[in-house]
């Protein structure tokens, strides 16, 4: 048992799902789901529309508690724990369609982040402005992204492709130990989308990242390993090369066009 | 900082920045209507006291987007308290004024505990049923509150053991607006602070912040605690300087009034709390004064006109006529 998040042997896994089971009532959504996740996992989670890749999402980060089965992330169970702690032990997953706070700006959207990060938002007096370190590190995210000049943007104004680069700033300002990406290039016109691809492949390399993808394109660039999901449960999990050779997966999801 | 790039190269030479300028600001238009108006100083002492009222209701709505029809409950939780405690304990001002903050925060906590699990209409409904309760309550109990009579007879003793709350009202004027002022000082600092940003977070998407890891729930609870004691102390105020309580400081039209007043000034920014009272207080005042039976259509009238051609309130002519110099300056 190693319960310290200080050693951290590439080996130990970060997330671990195992015998992942919803029900409700009589109706099962999910059942028999493992998967595990290491430090610098790039894993897809792929399957037809009704899969269950939300209702995997939502079991995973809190928003659904399970009916059955165990999620640890860094060895602790933490399917016990309400969506937000979770999020502070640095499981945190990103947005499908962008939900961002509109009305503020770009760098107030970041500042929201870190501020949670550092355990700050209970700062009462100080303003804003004067809290260290913390535009300096809005900054620093912005530029990593190339979205320095929008920082007093309000974020109903940017582009959605932009917005969708906030998505992914917002998501990498909490320094997450396991990201949920969840279809990070939506919605993004074909003009756009070079951006994000981008932006996703260059996360940050010990990050376990789990990617909720429709798009096979995106998958195969990007993922190491893959993991299929059918009616609720795992079909199969491989690398990119066995699982378009899997006969199975073909005929239920990829048709004859891969 | 980023304003600092884009706004401060032309702004810096302009204006001079000058500290605690809306403190002084209301400080000055206070002596300036003491001087106008020495014949009229209880109103404009109401009219403080509800400001400062109106104030802890825009943290919430304005800020929080929290609504409620219930914001009366701290305030006449706050009032009855500090007649009571003048009466039983203490006749200090200020350590009265202090009580009924923790009472108004008391209060927020112990309602919000549970209504702050639900949202939208489940929470508006409860804040009224809290703030019925209480009022219900006190008019029960008459041997305590005096019921339909109000509360009375209790003396309040000098501020600092120096200013007599005198018959003319100008002690409990000035008393008033330095605590509005520091009340003013005090939320513009919270909302501009990390706290204040989180509060704006939960406006926007409450989701979105439990997805960031906030401890929604607390903020929150927090928050209502602080617009709590903030309607407490109004409260409190208004028992010292009027030296009467009556059941209507627990009424749901004192609730219903301040929602007007906050939205006919303008939510979310502090000084249209300000202007809405003062304007719906004057209005109400010289409007009843030609004819009591109407005054409510004024109101409604000035409302609708409001909320019609100017959505965000009074304050928006503000922004209108700031935008209008901006224009005339860039043409120079």
């Amino acid at each position: 048992m190693n319960n310290s998040i200080t050693s951290d042997p590439l080996a130990l896994p970060r997330l671990e799902v195992s015998g992942l089971k919803k029900a409700f009532g009589g109706l099962v959504v999910a059942q028999n789901i493992d998967l595990v996740l290491k430090a610098g996992a790039r894993t897809a989670l792929i399957g037809p529309n009704g899969a269950g890749k939300s209702t995997f999402v939502n079991l995973v980060t809190g928003v659904l508690q399970p009916s059955s089965g165990s999620i640890k992330l860094d060895g602790e169970e933490i399917s016990n724990l309400p969506q937000s702690a979770r999020v502070r032990r640095g499981l945190v997953r990103s947005f499908q369609v962008t939900r961002l706070f509109k009305d503020l700006t770009v760098a107030d959207n970041l500042r929201l982040a870190i501020l949670q990060l550092r355990r700050q938002s209970f700062t009462f007096l100080r303003r804003i402005e004067h809290v260290e370190g913390l535009d300096a590190e809005v900054e620093r995210i912005l530029d990593i992204l190339g979205l320095g000049d929008r920082a007093s943007s309000e974020v109903r104004g940017l582009a959605y492709g932009e917005q969708r680069l906030v998505e992914i700033a917002l998501v990498l300002a909490l320094k997450p130990r396991v990201l949920l990406l969840d279809e990070p290039a939506a919605g993004v016109p074909q003009s756009e989308s070079g951006i994000i691809l981008q932006a996703v492949e260059d996360l940050p390399a010990d990050l376990a990242v789990l990617l909720i993808e429709h798009d096979m394109n995106l998958v195969f660039r990007f993922a190491t390993q893959i993991a299929v999901l059918v009616s609720g449960e795992l079909l199969v999990e491989g690398t990119p090369e066995e699982i378009s050779n899997n006969k199975e997966v073909r005929d239920i999801y990829l048709g004859a066009g891969v | 900082m980023f304003e600092s790039k884009v706004v401060a190269s032309n702004a810096v030479k302009r204006h001079v920045k000058v500290p605690l300028l809306p403190e002084i600001c209301i400080l000055v238009a206070g002596v300036v209507c003491f001087y106008i108006f020495p014949s009229n100083l209880g109103f404009l002492t109401e009219i403080v006291v509800m400001a400062l009222f109106v104030l802890s209701l825009d943290l919430l709505l304005g800020y929080t987007g929290i609504a409620t029809l219930g914001q009366a409950a701290m305030f006449g939780a706050g009032a009855y308290c500090a007649g009571l405690f003048a009466m039983y304990v203490h006749p200090d001002p200020l350590i009265g004024l202090l009580v009924a903050g923790i009472i108004g925060a008391g209060i927020a906590l112990v309602s919000g505990s549970f209504m702050l699990r639900t949202h939208g209409l489940s929470f508006i409904i409860l804040t009224i049923a809290v703030a019925e309760l209480l009022f219900a309550a006190a008019n029960q109990a008459q041997d305590i509150t005096g019921g339909d009579n109000g509360l009375y007879g209790f003396a309040v003793a000098p501020l600092f053991g120096i200013f007599e709350f005198d018959f003319y009202g100008r002690t409990g004027f000035f008393y008033s607006l330095s605590i509005l002022a520091l009340a003013f000082l005090l939320m513009r600092q919270l909302v501009r602070s990390p706290f204040g940003l989180a509060a704006k977070g939960l406006r926007e998407d409450q989701e979105r912040m439990r997805a960031l890891g906030y401890p929604v729930y607390r903020h929150l609870m927090i928050i209502y605690a602080i617009a709590g004691s903030m309607a407490g102390v109004a409260g409190g105020l208004s028992a010292q300087t009027v030296q009467v309580v009556g059941l209507q400081s627990l009424s749901f039209t004192l609730s219903a009034e301040a929602l007007v007043m906050l939205i006919l000034g303008g939510t979310g920014r502090l000084y249209g709390a300000l202007i809405g009272t003062v304007i719906f207080m004057v209005v109400h005042h010289m409007a009843a004064a030609l004819d009591p039976s109407t005054w409510m259509l004024f109101i409604g009238l000035l409302l609708v006109t409001t909320v019609l051609f100017l959505p965000k309130g009074l304050m928006q002519l503000f922004d209108i006529f700031m935008a209008w110099i901006k224009v005339g300056r860039r043409s120079e």
